[in-house]
């Protein structure tokens, strides 16, 4: 019996290892987007102040020429788009038919920010199990040369966002991957809190009440 | 050490005792077993709970997601078809119930209100769970399925805490209920040797013994004519002092052609699974968003929850009127009760449930398998977003779920046969015969026509 509850032990300890190995990086993996690229002599970043959720996010464009100064007075329209949206079912190649009318939303633009689109369509779970990811296109406001907006993003996953950039007539583009976290995802911690309060409070109540109690045989019900 | 019974064992092909194989003896029989199983089970169950609750809130990237829904839920079903309700034996849900109940168990009688409606409530609670699916989305949201785990672990614990054995699994489980229900249909069996356990007054299997504690599903392999309650987790193996216990292999569905005590609410379980599985797939219908705006219509609102409500409703509803008709028409031949014909006949659905259960998952587990692995190196930060989930090609997995269906329909309708033929004599046979094979025939054609329409990733 106590080599059974030393392996016991140690299983539970491998596990335990294991989930912390895997914290940061799991952390780091979701809600994330944005990022800096050099083109045409421009360094154009994009900036999420928070961690990327479905629904509306603030973001910022910053635009620096050769020297790293601030680029002022250009115009700047972020646009993104479901990088998996399309994404073809292996089995369902003979029959898309049907979903070809939900994917063809996808090119729907100036749907962005249709909240209440974007649920009715989520309660279609059947045929597309959550929200449909609708592209979105906004113009983005200079504040100090710091060009910024609200981008809302109608579903979880994969996107792709692209800054379009007129400076100088010069056209600067640029690609950036995005990661679109539920937006309720910060309740997860609050759960787990509850789910752990709740079970120590029954496994105290238990120990409580055991103590109380004289330990009656199981039940024989041989028949 | 006891031996295996070598009496009353067949010795036909597929019938023989399994135990009394030295190896499969001694590996039941041992303390490893089945702990060995179990404790590895429960460390990646908390990895996946883990993963679900804090890890990436994408469905598609989440490990958690991939190894529940695409390859748990999947297989689960095909061990009930050949090992019966071994996965009972090492789940982490008991695992959870054992251990809490080592610490602080109060091991109080279960309620006579679980024992009589145990098995309605888990009716309920599966109707409930696959509802929530549909319109909170469990299996599209991580976060959803870790708090439908985080929900069943609270029972475990709270079963554990308070109750005696593992009174959850036996009375309230909604999985425990499918599994009872397939593991009729099994391939394994576990039984006493009537000659052997007739001389015997120990009851240790029942009771337990230093070895193994007793029976935590509240069985007695004595009297036990049904797997349906049976985990395999070998206690009744390690207890016996006569080495009365029996495994064997025995053909599909057997059981079900002669069930000893039919319960009604079973029955209902098998009709109700089969109206869930045309659910899952008329949802996904061309003209499902037509059906909608219909209801929206009918209903006068837009609420999801109502329509959908209504259509869950009506689907679960069809094949249980279908069973319901069939044994009011049965009943003007064999003169049984329509509660009798609709109960022992319940039973017959449960091979074309079982085959549509694995037909239908197993495009999740063969189109997105590798979903499992993608996700699971994506943990340790290997990107592996483009490539294909896929384990096998839509030919290959059309044709094994063809190939499911049509034996499902087939060993429903032979046991439909086996049953008429058990209960009744002469023509009356084929009388009650026709209404139910009517009825599979229905069944049949429905799920064929669902089946060659696409389905959704769950990934």
């Amino acid at each position: 019996m106590a080599q059974t509850k030393i392996v016991r032990w140690l299983i539970c300890g491998l596990a335990i290892s294991l989930l912390i190995l895997v914290l940061p990086g799991t952390v780091l993996a979701h809600g994330e987007g944005g990022g800096t690229v050099i083109i045409g002599g421009y360094q154009v970043s994009l900036v999420f102040t928070e961690p990327v959720k479905a629904g509306q996010n603030l973001f910022h464009v910053q635009i620096l020429d050769g020297m790293g100064m601030p680029v002022r007075g250009a115009q700047v329209i972020v646009s993104a788009k479901p990088a998996e949206s399309a994404q073809p079912h292996p089995g369902s190649m003979a029959g898309m038919e049907g979903m070809a009318g939900m994917e063809g939303m996808a090119g729907m633009e100036g749907m962005a920010g249709m909240e209440g689109g974007a649920q009715a369509m989520g309660g279609m779970h059947g045929m597309s199990h959550g929200p449909v990811a609708v592209p979105v296109r906004v113009t983005a406001n200079e504040t100090d040369a710091e060009y910024s907006g609200v981008i809302a993003f109608s579903a979880t996953g994969h996107w792709m966002a692209n800054t379009h950039a007129i400076v100088n007539g010069q056209m600067l583009m640029a690609d950036f991957p995005v990661e679109v976290e539920y937006a309720s995802s910060g309740y997860a911690f609050a759960i787990l809190v509850a789910f752990i309060g709740l079970n120590a409070f029954i496994i105290w109540l238990a120990s409580f009440t055991k103590r109380k109690s004289v330990l009656p045989e199981p039940t024989v019900e041989l028949l | 050490m006891t031996t295996p019974s070598s009496n009353s064992a067949p010795s036909g092909f597929m019938e023989g005792n399994l135990l009394k194989n030295k190896w499969i003896y001694r590996f039941f029989r041992s303390r490893w077993y089945p702990g060995i199983i179990q404790w590895p089970t429960l460390a990646i169950f908390a990895v996946i709970m883990f993963d679900l609750m804090l890890g990436p809130t994408v469905t598609h990237d989440n490990f958690g997601s991939a190894m529940t829904w695409v390859l748990w839920w999947p297989v689960i079903p095909i061990i009930f078809l050949f090992m019966g309700r071994f996965w009972c034996a090492i789940c982490p849900f008991a695992t959870v119930n054992d251990i809490v109940q080592d610490f602080v168990g109060n091991h109080r009688p279960v309620p006579k209100f679980l024992k009589k409606y145990g098995v309605w409530i888990i009716d309920a609670l599966f109707i409930l769970i696959t509802w929530g699916d549909h319109v909170w989305g469990i299996v599209d949201n991580p976060v959803g399925s870790g708090v439908l785990l985080l929900l069943l672990t609270t029972g475990v614990v709270a079963s554990g805490a308070f109750f005696e054995r593992r009174m959850f699994c036996r009375h309230l489980c909604f999985l425990g209920g499918l599994a009872g229900n397939y593991a009729q249909a099994g391939m394994v069996s576990l039984h006493g040797t009537p000659d052997i356990c007739a001389q015997c007054n120990t009851a240790s299997c029942y009771k337990g013994t230093e070895a193994a504690p007793g029976c935590p599903i509240f069985e007695f392999p004595k009297t036990m004519q049904s797997s349906a309650n049976c985990v395999l987790c070998g206690d009744c193996i390690k207890n016996c002092p006569n080495g009365s216990i029996q495994l064997t292999v025995r053909p599909p569905t057997t059981e079900l052609w002669f069930v000893h005590k039919p319960k009604v609410e079973a029955a209902f379980l098998a009709a109700v699974i089969m109206g869930i599985v045309f659910v899952q797939n008329v949802t996904m219908l061309e003209v499902w968003g037509s059906i909608l705006s219909w209801l929206e219509g009918v209903t006068g609102t837009t609420s999801y929850y109502v329509n959908f409500t209504i259509t869950f409703a009506v689907a679960i509803a069809l094949p249980v009127s279908l069973l319901a008709w069939a044994s009011v028409y049965a009943a003007k031949y064999n003169k049984a009760s329509f509660v009798d014909n609709f109960t022992r006949f319940g039973y017959a659905i449960i091979a074309f449930d079982l085959a549509a259960h694995i037909a239908h998952n197993l495009f999740h587990l063969l189109a997105e398998g590798k979903s499992i692995l993608y996700t699971g190196v994506a943990m340790f930060g290997v990107d592996s977003h483009d490539a294909s989930p896929a384990l096998a090609g839509m030919p290959v997995i059309q044709t094994l779920q063809f190939g499911l269906l049509g034996l499902g329909f087939l060993a429903s309708l032979y046991s439909v046969y086996r049953i008429a033929e058990s209960n009744h004599e002469g023509e009356v046979v084929w009388a009650t015969f026709k209404p139910y094979a009517l009825m599979m025939v229905s069944f049949g054609i429905l799920n064929v026509v669902l089946f060659t329409l696409p389905m959704s990733m769950r990934m």
